[in-house]
């Protein structure tokens, strides 16, 4: 399987930066922040934490669809106001729509973008090819098997060419086979030249998930919700595997970090 | 048609893959197969439909209690998609049930098949939910196999994909 060509460069264009963010329950109880973190051009970057530590509330806020209490959110030179459209999801429940057939719902989001519809087919045709659904175009999604339904989220989000993925646990409701098949998919379909998209930010609450995929891992703890530390694992081989004695290493120290 | 009597197995495609992927990074390509559940939190239940449709698609063997990866099987293991779907169609097309509505769709000039005579036949020998199932699972491994499709408002098999 391609390994994603390491991105050595720290140089690098950042794509997403979040500033000094808060968010506050009932304007008064903080939940989050203030926290800081960037994502680059071309990285695989993880958050991981416990629950409450604000995870996909930040991913929800890098997404757009989240204004956080206080900070700001940088799309390059821009600021983020409403829906952040380079971004796209993939939600761990899948979220497909049951009356539309796969190819429908994976040119769904592309019928939002205002595409024709000859522009929408193609494309939707090309991402059900490339994550391997040829053959269910016309399949709904209750005659598909979860990791199949999962792919079809995954083709979704794609098809737009969004710059950056946003997975909210996208593995965490797939069985262990299914989501190993998945996390390698995911990984193929990063380095392949022929998707557009150029960052994934995967949140996760496990640990050796996020150390096998990632170039970074931003660690956060709870109450409120703040960043323990960012690791970089560029130094990490690819492919990884869960067992390497440095991949061990490297989600203890985590646990440390957690614990 | 007697050949549809022989069960299928109930494995997800993308369950198979993950099998396969495993194996391959297990030393010496190989695993002990009561040990194999444990550490994926699965019962031997749970894995066996999985190691049985990789077996029956000719992709692990196993020996004496170990399962590894045939020479097919490491092909598979290693391809990237579309690739992995080219090299199982053919095998998916020789299975139970499969190869059968594929006959039966290799005769009709419309290319259609009620699914209701396969049904039938099925729940000669399967509990009516059962044989749904076998159907199922028929459609989910042809599909992935681009062997041909089926059209749930007709009830029938279509030869290729539905247009």
């Amino acid at each position: 399987m391609a390994a994603p060509t390491p991105h050595l460069d720290p140089t690098r264009d950042v794509l997403v930066r979040v500033e000094e963010v808060e968010q506050f329950y009932h304007g008064r109880i903080r939940i989050l922040g203030p926290l800081c973190l960037e994502i680059r051009e071309n990285e695989f970057l993880s958050i991981v934490g416990p629950s409450g530590s604000g995870k996909s509330t930040l991913l929800r806020m890098i997404a757009g669809v989240l204004v956080p209490t206080r900070g700001t959110i940088w799309l390059g030179p821009k600021r983020l106001h409403g829906v952040n459209r380079g971004a796209a999801m993939v939600f761990q429940s899948f979220a497909l729509f049951p009356w539309l057939t796969v190819l429908d719902n994976v040119g769904i989001g592309l019928e939002a973008q205002g595409q024709g519809p000859r522009e929408r087919a193609a494309k939707a045709e090309k991402y059900i090819e490339l994550v391997g659904l040829r053959g269910y175009e016309r399949a709904y999604p209750k005659e598909l098997s979860r990791g199949m339904k999962q792919l079809v989220g995954v083709a979704r989000a794609l098809a737009v060419e969004p710059e950056l993925l946003c997975m909210d646990e996208p593995f965490s409701a797939l069985d262990v086979l299914t989501a190993r098949t998945l996390r390698e998919l995911v990984l193929e379909l990063w380095a392949n030249p022929e998707v557009m998209t150029k960052s994934i930010l995967l949140v996760t609450h496990s640990v050796e998930e996020a150390v096998t995929l990632s170039d970074r891992v931003v660690v956060l703890k709870a109450n409120p919700g703040r960043v323990a530390d960012t690791l970089d694992l560029h130094h990490l081989a690819r492919p990884r595997r869960a067992d390497a004695p440095a991949v061990r290493e490297t989600v203890d120290r985590i646990y440390g970090l957690l614990a | 048609m007697a050949s549809t009597l022989q069960p299928l197995p109930h494995a997800p495609v993308v369950m198979v893959f993950g099998l396969l992927e495993l194996l391959r990074e297990a030393p010496g390509g190989r695993e002990d197969l009561y040990k194999l559940g444990g550490p994926l939190g699965y019962e031997l239940d749970d894995l066996l439909p999985v190691t049985e449709a990789a077996k029956q698609l000719g992709l692990v063997q196993v020996v004496a209690g170990d399962i590894e990866l045939t020479s097919e099987g490491a092909e598979v293991a290693a391809a990237d998609e579309p690739d992995r779907k080219h090299l199982l169609g053919p095998r998916l097309a020789t299975l139970p049930l499969i190869a059968d509505v594929l006959q039966a769709l290799g005769a009709r000039a419309d290319g259609r098949v009620g699914k209701k005579a396969f049904r039938e036949l099925l729940e000669q020998k399967y509990s009516p939910g059962e044989a749904e199932k076998q159907i199922t699972t028929a459609v989910d491994w042809a599909r992935y196999g681009e062997l041909f499709d089926f059209d749930p408002d007709a009830e029938e098999f279509v030869r290729g994909t539905l247009a």
